[in-house]
């Protein structure tokens, strides 16, 4: 297959993971008594929201940096 | 588990998005598919990389999470064996040694090299028996995902048998082995998304790694390789011999190095180096994978009551019980997406392994002959529906039968290890002769089904090692003695027929032999670059091994 410079699968991992981020962050910042004490009082949510969106960064930042070629790897 | 699920829209949300991506994955690699080998190889275009993430998620199938989390609550800590010592090894030899007879020689499938190295009895042999046992392995894993949505959601078996085969169908017809591995990628990351918020919550629960040993009632369960003493084990795996060459030798060797559902993978890296790093890549978040496996297994036998006792939850109920305890809305819905994905991943690896092996090794070479790519990339999507509609079928018969799953785990363990002694002499030692790879082959195989049903009858696999009343066998302990069993029987014969038979000549064992390299491979020029240490695949085998080895030892000392 030849993707051309117009397909990266690390812009797809940043773009789904990003998303994901930011949807539990703001979960994460609202989530109520109920929801932590679900999760034995850690603030799970925007925990696992923030990690997602550093690595979301860190794969648009790679594949910005090193743009894809064909013999790249 | 007490009711469904309670979802809130959010989770419903990001499992839509997930598979949204997918059909659009699915859909933008279709346009780049034009030839059989942008279907079937991805064009051997990938960068190490992703194939090495695609080879990590192949086997991180929601069988394999569910069933690590089981093991870590049924066998404890020696669960870790399963990782360390039944995959990393292994990982290490077919991405050091292996690789370059299957890549340089650019076969399509592991069935290919055995026609090339043998002749096309064995091929036709090894390729039928690949193509059914991974439409069956297909249908396992469509019925055990249709159970843990019935579970988990409440939707009718039917309902969603029928709906993640409409998934794989679309984005593998569609994308062809890119299609499949850009899906794995993407499923790594959310699995472990979806995995990393139990364990810690779970931890945080008992008190952390401390706190987890001290709860764990039974000592054993701490144990990884203390009480393996042969003849008076006490580890919940058996015996040393049983673990180190069963388990750690035979099985995991025949399992990574010979599946092509793996190994197909690797061959679709860009170059004999990517494709060598492939599985070593993948050995690093092999090694870390027992912290989201086997801790929540062992969690959960300190947190909820009668786990795998008569009237308690099963041991497989693991992730499920954690998921609804734990999680909140949110995390909630990426575990249930990374679960999904799971499993339609290992049901994508089998389905794009079969329709490989049945276009490229069944149907071209002993079919239909001699026609153009195009017919041969029609027939391969048209195997790709028709191998889906027999897992589905066969999803329906699993459907009938309680323990079918570790029946046919168990079958497909009869062709793997023999097959890893046919592979090993082949590479190894030119003057195997053809026919002697046919004999050994099968009857390496019958000799996997003679120990199994002997097993039963043997003490040395009981408890106190008298076959009592009322005593259970060790059922994996059996497992990897007949391992080694079908591994020494196919070797034997596969020796003897040799010296009575013709063997080929060099001429036509070149590249495909350990000794005889081919002067005009395709990868010869790689030979003259020189590598940096950490893309050099020994070095980095080295690193692995120490690592691994460092862990274990650890794990023995602090536990």
């Amino acid at each position: 297959m030849t993707p051309g410079k117009t397909f990266d699968v690390r812009w797809l991992i940043a773009g789904l993971l990003g998303l994901y981020g930011a949807v539990l962050t703001v979960l994460g910042v609202t989530d109520g008594p109920a929801e932590l004490a679900k999760a034995d009082g850690i603030r799970i949510n925007l925990w696992i929201g923030l990690g997602l969106l550093t690595v979301a960064t860190a794969f648009a930042a790679w594949a910005k940096l090193a743009p894809q070629r064909r013999d790249e790897g | 588990m007490t009711g469904t699920l309670s979802l809130g829209a959010v989770d419903w949300f990001l499992l839509a998005v997930y598979f949204g991506a997918i059909i659009a994955i699915g859909l933008y690699t279709k346009r780049a598919v034009r030839t059989t080998g942008d279907f079937f190889l991805a064009g051997r275009s990938m960068p190490a990389w992703i194939t090495g993430l695609a080879f990590i998620s192949a086997n991180l199938g929601a069988l394999e999470i569910i069933g690590g989390a089981a093991n870590g609550a049924q066998y404890g800590a020696a669960a870790v064996h399963f990782y360390w010592l039944g995959a990393i090894p292994a990982m290490v030899f077919l991405g050091v040694v292996m690789m370059p007879f299957y890549y340089s020689t650019r076969v399509h499938s592991v069935s290919e090299y055995l026609r090339r190295r043998f002749n096309n009895q064995t091929h036709l042999l090894n390729s039928v028996v690949f193509a059914i046992a991974q439409m069956l392995l297909a249908g396992v894993n469509l019925f055990a995902l249709a159970l843990i949505v019935k579970l988990l959601i409440g939707w009718p078996l039917w309902l969603s048998i029928a709906l993640s085969a409409v998934f794989v169908l679309a984005y593998i017809t569609l994308g062809g082995l890119a299609g499949a591995i850009y899906g794995e990628v993407l499923q790594f990351f959310v699995i472990l998304a979806g995995l990393i918020p139990i364990v810690v919550i779970g931890l945080h629960t008992v008190g952390g790694f401390g706190g987890l040993k001290d709860a764990v009632q039974d000592p054993t369960l701490l144990h990884t390789w203390q009480g393996t003493a042969p003849g008076h084990w006490t580890n919940p795996l058996g015996d040393w011999i049983g673990l180190a060459m069963g388990e750690g030798f035979v099985l995991a060797f025949g399992y990574w190095t010979t599946n092509f559902a793996e190994v197909q993978r690797s061959l679709a890296a860009k170059d004999l180096n990517s494709a060598r790093r492939t599985p070593l890549i993948a050995a690093f978040p092999k090694m870390a994978l027992p912290l989201f496996t086997v801790v929540p297994g062992m969690i959960a036998l300190v947190i909820i009551p009668k786990l795998g006792q008569p009237g308690g939850p099963t041991y497989n109920d693991v992730i499920p019980e954690m998921m609804q305890r734990f999680l909140p809305t949110g995390v909630l819905g990426i575990a249930l997406t990374g679960l999904l994905a799971a499993f339609m991943a290992g049901m994508a690896a089998n389905i794009s392994g079969f329709n490989t092996v049945f276009t490229y090794d069944i149907w071209k070479p002993y079919v239909v002959r001699d026609r153009d790519d195009r017919y041969y990339l029609t027939a391969g999507r048209y195997a790709t529906v028709a191998g889906i509609a027999v897992s589905v079928a066969a999803a329906f018969v699993a459907s009938e039968y309680n323990n079918i799953q570790n029946y046919i785990q168990l079958l497909f363990s009869f062709f793997n290890s023999p097959l890893f002694a046919t592979f090993l002499l082949a590479m190894f030692w030119k003057r195997v002769t053809p026919w002697a790879g046919f004999w050994g082959m099968l009857s390496g195989t019958a000799a996997a089904a003679v120990a199994h049903l002997s097993a039963y009858h043997i003490g040395w696999f009981y408890p106190g090692g008298e076959v009592g009343p009322h005593d259970t066998i060790n059922a994996q302990m059996a497992n990897f003695y007949g391992a080694l069993f079908a591994f020494v029987v196919d070797a034997v014969v596969t020796i003897a027929v040799t010296f009575i038979t013709k063997p080929k000549p060099e001429s036509e064992l070149r590249g495909l032999v350990w000794g005889l390299p081919d002067p005009d491979s395709p990868d010869a020029h790689e030979a003259s670059v020189r590598q940096p240490w950490w893309k050099s695949p020994p070095v980095l085998g080295c690193i692995i091994l120490a690592l691994t080895a460092a862990l274990s030892v650890w794990l023995v000392v602090a536990v």
